[in-house]
C-alpha cells in the first residue's frame, strides 16, 4: 500500500495527512515546534505510525519564511542598489499604513542603511548603458561584505529588467569572491519593475534565504534518522509545488506556502463537489485567510504584501488575512465603540476560559456563553465562569448590554471583519460574492460561515469532513508548476512579434530546465503564454492568456480582443480607442501529478442517526436561545439532512447551523449548507 | 462619566452599539471601494501611480459622514465645503443620474487642481446623501504647465476654474462641458481617462451605498450618521475635557509673498482655548493675504485644522461631528482664508502648512505624548513641455512631491520620512515609471544626511530628488516655503534642514532656484536637485542617548562631525567598512558638559 503525505506547519499546529492508494485516511495534529519547526513535522509523522518506504516523498507547507520576515530573524544581508537608489527600500512609497496617526511607526526595513550599498552604473528605460559598471568597485564591495560578515547579499538595479548584463556581472564577481555567501540578483528573481515592488522582492529573498537553505537541510535529515527517504516538495505561494533545491533558490517564493495549500484544498474538494467558485475561510486562533478559487483554480494575485511595505513580486495564491480567529480580544475603543481584534490572546495566555491568565474576552469565550461551542469540545478544560466575567466586566457592563447580547455582539463585529475581508477579494475585483460558495474550515470557520455566507448573500457554506486538515490535505493536490515573467513594455502598435517570441521561448526554456530538474521531461508539461496588458498611462494590468503557437500579428490581435473582454469582465466598461500597452510577458509551466482521489461515501444515513443531545444555543435569529439539535460529525452520513438551529460537533471542529439554514450532507461526507436570508 | 457610558446613552432605538459599529466599517468600506476603483482605472501617474485622491460620503446637506482610509487627508477635509457648494450652486437642479464636477477653491476648494466629481444617492423618491471623490488633475491650463506659478496674482493666471457644473445630467453625458473643459488643458487625453475613473469611483460608490439602504434601512442609516457626528462630537470633547482650561498659542510664517518687494515674513498665528470640553481655534493675528500664490482659501483652513486635530487624537472620526467640538475665529481675506481671487495653487505647501505647524505647536503644549515637532513643508514641482521621444511626441506635465521628515515626537524615539500630513495618503511615484512616461532621469532619491532636525528625539530626515531633462525643452515651476523659516523643533530640540532647489548642482553654471521660480527652461541635459528638509527635533540633542547617535552614525544618517558638534558624542572610527564606530565614553562626557556649561 502506497500513502502520500501532507504536513503543513502553521505557527501554532502542525497538521499532517496521510491518503493512502487505497482511499484510507489518517491525520495527525501536534503542536509546532518554533524554533525547529521540522521536530513537529517528525512527531506528526510518528504519530500517524506508517511503514516508511525509501522512495516516500513529503509534501510540504511550510512557514519558516514568512516566520523569518515578520520576526525579522533572517540572516545579516546586504542590498546592493545603483548610485542614489539605497533608500528605496527603507521609503518605500513615502507613503504611511495609517495616514493620520502622528505615533504610527513604520515597520523596520529589512536591511539596516549601513548594509545598503550602492554601484556606479546607470540603464535607461530602454536597457542603455547610460554608465557603465565599475567592476573594480564591486570586487572592494565584496571585501566590505566580507568584513561585515555578510551571510546573503541582494541586487537590484535600476532599470535591470530591461538588460541583465550588469546584474550578471555583479553576480559573477560576488560568487567568485563570496562563494558562501547567498548572492540572488532581481533579474533572475523578478525582472520587472517598479523599482520599490523589485527591491523589496530581492531584499526579502536575500534575508530569508539561508533560513530556509538551514531549514530544509534540518529537516531531510530529521527524515532520514527515522528512515524516510528525506525527499521533500515544498509548496510555494502560486499554489504548485517545487523542489527543495528549487525553494532555496527562490525562497521567498514560499511566503505564502501554507495559506496556498489551503486555496488549493478548496478547489479540490470543490471541484469533487461539484463547485468551481469559492471563497476559502480558513480561521485558526488569530488569524482567517481568505483566497478565491474561480473556474476550479486558485485566484492568483500578482502584488502580494506579506507585511504592510513589504510586497513581494511573484503570483501568489491571493490571500486576504486579517486578525479575526477563535482569540481575537473583543474591547471598548476610547470613544465607547465595541471592536473585535486584531489583538488575538493567541494560545498564551488564550481566551479567558483556557484559566491561563488571560482576562480578555476573546471570540472563543463569546461562543463559549452562547452555548455554540460545549465546553466539552475543547482539546483541553475550560472554565465558561471566567468567559463570563470576561464579557461582563469588559463589554457588557461598559456598554449596559445584557450578558448574551455582549456576547452575540462580540460575534456580529468579528463576522463584520471578516466579511468585509471576503467584500475585498469579491467586489473590489468586480466579483458578485452570491456566486460563490463559502468553504470553511480550519479549527474556527465553521463556527462564523452560515453567519457571513448569509450577510453577503452567498449561495451555499460547505464543510468539508476533516476541517482542521484542511490544509493539509492540500498539498496532496498539487501540481508542479513554474512561472517565470519578464517586463515587456511597448505599445500596440510598437509590438515586436519577433522580440516577443524570443522572450516567450528564453523564458519556456528556463522553465523547462528547471522542470527537469524536477525529474519531469518536456512533454509532461503544459505550458501556458500570457501578457499583462493594460491602457497606457493606467497602472493596473490584465493577464491575458495567449492562443498557442507562435507569437504573430494574429496572436497579438486576439489578445488585445481579450483584453477588451476581460476588462469590462472586471470594471464594467472600456474606453475602445486609447492606446494599449504590454506591461510583462508571462509563462506558467505545469506538469500534473498523479493526485489521490476524494473518495465518495458509499454508506447513507439520516440525520437522526447522529443526533447526540439538545441544548440551548443562542441565536439572534430566535431572540436569545433556543433549544438546538447537537449532531456528531462522524455519525452524519451522505443524505442526512437536517435545518437549523443545530450545531455539529467533531474533533477539533464546531460548526454552527443558526435558524433558516438548511444542511445537507453529500455523498463525500462535505456538510452543504443553504445560509437562508438574514433575519 | 466614563466616555463609554456617556457613548451608550447617545444609542437610540434604533441603532444598538454593535449594528453602530457594523455600519461604521461598512460606510469607510463603500468610501474604499472607490479610492480601489479609481486608482486602477486613472490614466495619470498622478492619481494612479501618486493616490493624489480623496473620496467622501456627505449628507443631503453636504456635511461630511465618512472618508476612506487611506484617502489624503488634506483634500478629504475640504471635501464637505465643496459639496456644500455644490448644494448652493445647484439648489433643486438634482435629478437621480446627476454627476457635478467642481474646483473652485473659493467655494471650499483647496486649489483648482484638485477637482470634485459629485453623485446625488437618491432613496424612496428623496436626496439621501451625496458621494463625492476628488482628484487632483495633472493640469488644469493657466500660464504654467500644472497651473503653479509663483508669480500669479490672481486666480485668472493660474487655472481653469470649474465651479459647480452638471457633467452628467440623469445618465447623459454632457459632452459640450467636457469639450470645454478639455480644451483649456495642457493633456487633455490624461484627464479624460482620469474624470472616467472618476465617473467609475462614483457610480460604484452610488451602488454599495444603495445597497446598505436596500439592506438596513433608511431610518438605520439615518440614525447611523446622526450617530457618527455625535460619536466624534464626543469623543473629540472627552480628549479636550482632559486638557486644563487655558488659552495656548503659537506663531508660525511663511518666508514672503513672492508677488511682494518686501521679504517679510507673513505670520500665521493660532490660540487654541480649551474651556471645558470645547476648544476655540482663533486665528486672529494672521497676515492679512498675499498678492502671490501662497494663500489658502477659507476651507482650506478648516481641512488643515481639522486633519492635525484628527493626527493628534487619530481615534476620532474623521467626520463633521469634529466641526460641532471646535468653534473657529478666521479672519477674513487672510493668507488662510483667501477671498477670490487671490491665488491660490502654492498654498497647500505655504499657509497649510503653517496651519499645521500652528496645531501641533498648540497641542504640543498641552497633549506632548500625542504630538510632534514641526514636520516637513510639502515642496511641489511640475515639469511640462513637448516630449519628442519618438513613442510619444505630444505634450506632457510631470507633476512631482516629495516626502520629509516628520517631526519628532516626545512620546515615542525618532521619527521617519514620508509624505507630509496633510498629503501623507499619497505616494511617491517610482522613477522607472516617471523616466518612462516623461523625457527625464532621476538621478536617485535618497536620505539626506544630516538634515535632521537634532533632539533627544530627532525628527525624520530630508529628501533630494535630482531631475534631468533628457529631451526637448522644458519648463520648470516650483511652490513651497521654508527656505528661510525652518520647522521649528520643542523643548530643545533644534530645527532642519529647509526646502530648495538648485540648478545643476556642482556645475559651474549652479544657480539656486530658492523654494519658488516659475517659468524656469531647462534644455535637454540641464537638471536641477530639489529636495524637502527634516522634521523638527524634541529635547536636547546634548541628552540624546548616545548608541542612539552611534547608530545614526553608522547608518550614515548623521556624520561623524554632527555627532560631536551637535549631539556632543564622540565618536571613535576604526576601519568603516568594517563597520568600526564606538562611542568614545569618557570624551563624549566631557564634551557634553563643556557644551553644556558653555550655554550658562
Amino acid at each position: 500500500m502506497n500513502w502520500r503525505v501532507g504536513t503543513d506547519t502553521g505557527g501554532t499546529f502542525t497538521d499532517l495527512i496521510a491518503i493512502s492508494d487505497t482511499g484510507e485516511v489518517r491525520v495527525a495534529k501536534v503542536p509546532s515546534t518554533p524554533p525547529d519547526f521540522e521536530q513537529g513535522v517528525v512527531n506528526a509523522l510518528r504519530e500517524i505510525d506508517l511503514p516508511v518506504d525509501a522512495g516516500d516523498v513529503l509534501y510540504h507547507g511550510t512557514t519558516v519564511t514568512t516566520n523569518a520576515l515578520l520576526t525579522r530573524s533572517g540572516v545579516r544581508t546586504a542590498l546592493l542598489s545603483t548610485r542614489g537608489f539605497r533608500d528605496v527600500l527603507e521609503l518605500r512609497h513615502g507613503n504611511r499604513a495609517d495616514v493620520f496617526d502622528v505615533m504610527w511607526d513604520q515597520p523596520a526595513p529589512l536591511i539596516p542603511r549601513a548594509n545598503r550599498l550602492e554601484v556606479d552604473e546607470r540603464l535607461n528605460y530602454l536597457g542603455e548603458v547610460l554608465k557603465e559598471l565599475d567592476e573594480s568597485a564591486i570586487r572592494d564591495l565584496a571585501r566590505i561584505l566580507r568584513k561585515r560578515k555578510i551571510e546573503a547579499v541582494g541586487v537590484s538595479l535600476i532599470h535591470s529588467y530591461t538588460n541583465p548584463g550588469h546584474e550578471e556581472r555583479i553576480a559573477e564577481i560576488l560568487r567568485e569572491e563570496l562563494p558562501d555567501v547567498y548572492t540572488c540578483i532581481s533579474t533572475e528573481i523578478m525582472p520587472q519593475p517598479p523599482e520599490f515592488e523589485r527591491t523589496s522582492t530581492v531584499a526579502a529573498n536575500a534575508y530569508v534565504g539561508p533560513v530556509l537553505h538551514a531549514y530544509m537541510r534540518k529537516l531531510e535529515d530529521a527524515l532520514r534518522e527515522i528512515s524516510h527517504s528525506g525527499q521533500v516538495r515544498i509548496m510555494h505561494s502560486g499554489g504548485g509545488m517545487m523542489s527543495a533545491a528549487a525553494a532555496i533558490n527562490v525562497p521567498i517564493r514560499t511566503a505564502m506556502s501554507g495559506p496556498a495549500a489551503g486555496a488549493v484544498a478548496a478547489a479540490a474538494i470543490g471541484a469533487a463537489a461539484g463547485r468551481e467558485n469559492l471563497v476559502s475561510f480558513d480561521v485558526g486562533g488569530t488569524s482567517a485567510d481568505l483566497t478565491m478559487v474561480m473556474g476550479g483554480k486558485p485566484h492568483l494575485s500578482m502584488e502580494y504584501e506579506i507585511e504592510w511595505g513589504m510586497p513581494v513580486g511573484f503570483p501568489s495564491v491571493d490571500v486576504a488575512a486579517i486578525g479575526a480567529g477563535g482569540g481575537s480580544i473583543a474591547w471598548i475603543d476610547d470613544g465607547g465603540a465595541p471592536r473585535s481584534g486584531p489583538q488575538s490572546a493567541g494560545s498564551v495566555p488564550g481566551p479567558a476560559c483556557y484559566d491561563r491568565g488571560g482576562e480578555d474576552p476573546t471570540n472563543t469565550d463569546a461562543n463559549l456563553l452562547l452555548g455554540r461551542l460545549s465546553p466539552e469540545a475543547f482539546l483541553m478544560d475550560v472554565d465558561p465562569e471566567l468567559s463570563r466575567k470576561a464579557v461582563t466586566e469588559k463589554i457588557a457592563e461598559p456598554l449596559g448590554l445584557e450578558l448574551h447580547e455582549a456576547a452575540a455582539g462580540i460575534i456580529r463585529i468579528s463576522n463584520e471583519n471578516m466579511s468585509n475581508a471576503i467584500r475585498r477579494l469579491t467586489v473590489e475585483r468586480g466579483l458578485d460574492p452570491r456566486e460563490f460558495s463559502l468553504m470553511a474550515f480550519g479549527g474556527a470557520g465553521a463556527l462564523h460561515a452560515v453567519e457571513l455566507a448569509r450577510g453577503l448573500s452567498m449561495r451555499e457554506v460547505i464543510v468539508p469532513p476533516t476541517p482542521g486538515a484542511t490544509s493539509a490535505l492540500g498539498l496532496l493536490f498539487v501540481d508542479y508548476v513554474h512561472d517565470v515573467a519578464h517586463a515587456y513594455i511597448a505599445d500596440q502598435s510598437k509590438m515586436d512579434t519577433a522580440a516577443i517570441e524570443e522572450i516567450f521561448t528564453g523564458l519556456e526554456t528556463e522553465a523547462l530546465e528547471a522542470l527537469q530538474e524536477e525529474g519531469y521531461g518536456g512533454d509532461q508539461a503544459e505550458i501556458v503564454r500570457s501578457i499583462d496588458l493594460r491602457y497606457a498611462g493606467q497602472v493596473r494590468a490584465v493577464t491575458v492568456p495567449l492562443e498557442p503557437g507562435p507569437i504573430d500579428e494574429a496572436t497579438m490581435e486576439a489578445a488585445i480582443r481579450d483584453f477588451h473582454t476581460l476588462y469590462e469582465r472586471e470594471f464594467k466598461y472600456t474606453m475602445e480607442g486609447t492606446v494599449i500597452e504590454s506591461r510583462t510577458l508571462r509563462v506558467s509551466c505545469t506538469a500534473r501529478t498523479q493526485k489521490p482521489e476524494l473518495e465518495e461515501i458509499a454508506e447513507t444515513g439520516e440525520a437522526e442517526d447522529a443526533l447526540v443531545t439538545r441544548r440551548p444555543v443562542y441565536f439572534n435569529e430566535a431572540d436569545g436561545f433556543t433549544d438546538t439539535a447537537i449532531y456528531d460529525r462522524p455519525k452524519l452520513m451522505p443524505g442526512a439532512r437536517f435545518e437549523g438551529p443545530a450545531i455539529v460537533e467533531q474533533y477539533d471542529t464546531t460548526t454552527v447551523i443558526p435558524p433558516g439554514a438548511k444542511v445537507e450532507v453529500d455523498s463525500f461526507g462535505n456538510l452543504i449548507i443553504e445560509p437562508g436570508v438574514e433575519a | 462619566m466614563s466616555a463609554a457610558t456617556e457613548t451608550q446613552s447617545s444609542f437610540n432605538e434604533k441603532l444598538d452599539p454593535i449594528t453602530f459599529e457594523v455600519l461604521r466599517n461598512a460606510l469607510s468600506g463603500v468610501v474604499d471601494e472607490m479610492a480601489v476603483m479609481l486608482e486602477k482605472v486613472a490614466f495619470s501617474t498622478v492619481v494612479s501611480e501618486g493616490r493624489d485622491f480623496s473620496g467622501a460620503i456627505c449628507t443631503p446637506t453636504g456635511e461630511l459622514v465618512c472618508q476612506g482610509d487611506q484617502d489624503l487627508p488634506f483634500l478629504g477635509g475640504t471635501i464637505p465645503f465643496r459639496v456644500k457648494a455644490v448644494v448652493d450652486t445647484v439648489g433643486d437642479d438634482v435629478s437621480e443620474g446627476d454627476l457635478f464636477l467642481h474646483n473652485d477653491p473659493y467655494m471650499g476648494g483647496s486649489h483648482a487642481q484638485d477637482v470634485s466629481m459629485v453623485a446625488p444617492v437618491f432613496w424612496e423618491g428623496r436626496l439621501f446623501a451625496w458621494i463625492q471623490t476628488a482628484a487632483h488633475w495633472p493640469d488644469l491650463g493657466g500660464s504654467m504647465p500644472g497651473s503653479y506659478d509663483s508669480e500669479a496674482t490672481s486666480s485668472f493666471e493660474e487655472a481653469l476654474m470649474i465651479p459647480p457644473v452638471h457633467l452628467v445630467r440623469k445618465g447623459v453625458l454632457q459632452e459640450d462641458i467636457l469639450r470645454l473643459i478639455l480644451r483649456n488643458l495642457r493633456v487633455p487625453d490624461v484627464v479624460r481617462g482620469d474624470i472616467r475613473a472618476m465617473q467609475e469611483a462614483c457610480k460604484i460608490g452610488v451602488e454599495r451605498l444603495e445597497q446598505l439602504l436596500e439592506k438596513y434601512g433608511s431610518q438605520t442609516l439615518d440614525a447611523e450618521v446622526e450617530a457618527l457626528m455625535d460619536f466624534a462630537d464626543r469623543h473629540l470633547r472627552s480628549h479636550f475635557s482632559k486638557i486644563p482650561d487655558g488659552t495656548y498659542s503659537w506663531s508660525d510664517a511663511i518666508d514672503e509673498d513672492p508677488a511682494s518687494d518686501s521679504d517679510a515674513e507673513l505670520p500665521v498665528h493660532l490660540s487654541v482655548t480649551i474651556k471645558g470640553d470645547k476648544a476655540l481655534y482663533d486665528f486672529t493675528g494672521t497676515s492679512p493675504q498675499a498678492n502671490g500664490p501662497v494663500n489658502i482659501p477659507l476651507s482650506g483652513c478648516y481641512a488643515a485644522a481639522l486633519c492635525t486635530t484628527k493626527a493628534v487624537f487619530p481615534d476620532v472620526p474623521f467626520n463633521e461631528g469634529m466641526m460641532r467640538a471646535i468653534d473657529f475665529v478666521i479672519p477674513e481675506s487672510s493668507v488662510v482664508s483667501a477671498s477670490f481671487p487671490a491665488p491660490v495653487s502654492g498654498g497647500a505647501c505655504a499657509a497649510a502648512e503653517k496651519v499645521v505647524s500652528c496645531v501641533h505647536g498648540c497641542l504640543i503644549q498641552v497633549v506632548p505624548e500625542r504630538a510632534m515637532a514641526c514636520p516637513a513643508n510639502l515642496i511641489n514641482i511640475c515639469f511640462g513641455g513637448f516630449d519628442p521621444r519618438p513613442q510619444h511626441e505630444e505634450n506632457y506635465v510631470m507633476y512631482c512631491w516629495l516626502a520629509g521628515g516628520w517631526g519628532a515626537r516626545p512620546g515615542a524615539r525618532d521619527n521617519f520620512t514620508s509624505l507630509v500630513p496633510l498629503s501623507s495618503g499619497t505616494k511617491i511615484q517610482p522613477a522607472e515609471f516617471l523616466e518612462r512616461a516623461y523625457p527625464v532621469l532621476i538621478e536617485g532619491y535618497g536620505l539626506l544626511q544630516d538634515s535632521e532636525g537634532a533632539g533627544r528625539h530627532r525628527g525624520g530626515f530630508g529628501l533630494s530628488f535630482p531631475i534631468r531633462v533628457t529631451h526637448g525643452e522644458s519648463t520648470l515651476s516650483g511652490l513651497s516655503d521654508r527656505g528661510k523659516r525652518l520647522p521649528w523643533g520643542y523643548d530643545g530640540g533644534l530645527e532642519p534642514l529647509g526646502n530648495g532647489m538648485v540648478f545643476q548642482p556642482g556645475t559651474p553654471e549652479e544657480e539656486s532656484l530658492g523654494v519658488m521660480c516659475s517659468g524656469f527652461r531647462l534644455q535637454a541635459g540641464e537638471g536641477i536637485d530639489y529636495w524637502q528638509g527634516g522634521g523638527g527635533g524634541w529635547g536636547d540633542p546634548l541628552d540624546r542617548p548616545a548608541e542612539w547617535v552611534l547608530e545614526d552614525v553608522t547608518n550614515e544618517l548623521i556624520s561623524v562631525e554632527r555627532a560631536e558638534q551637535v549631539y556632543g558624542v564622540v565618536i571613535d572610527v576604526g576601519d568603516p567598512e568594517a563597520l568600526e564606530f564606538e562611542v568614545n565614553q569618557s570624551r563624549s562626557e566631557e564634551l557634553r558638559e563643556l557644551k553644556k556649561n558653555e550655554r550658562q
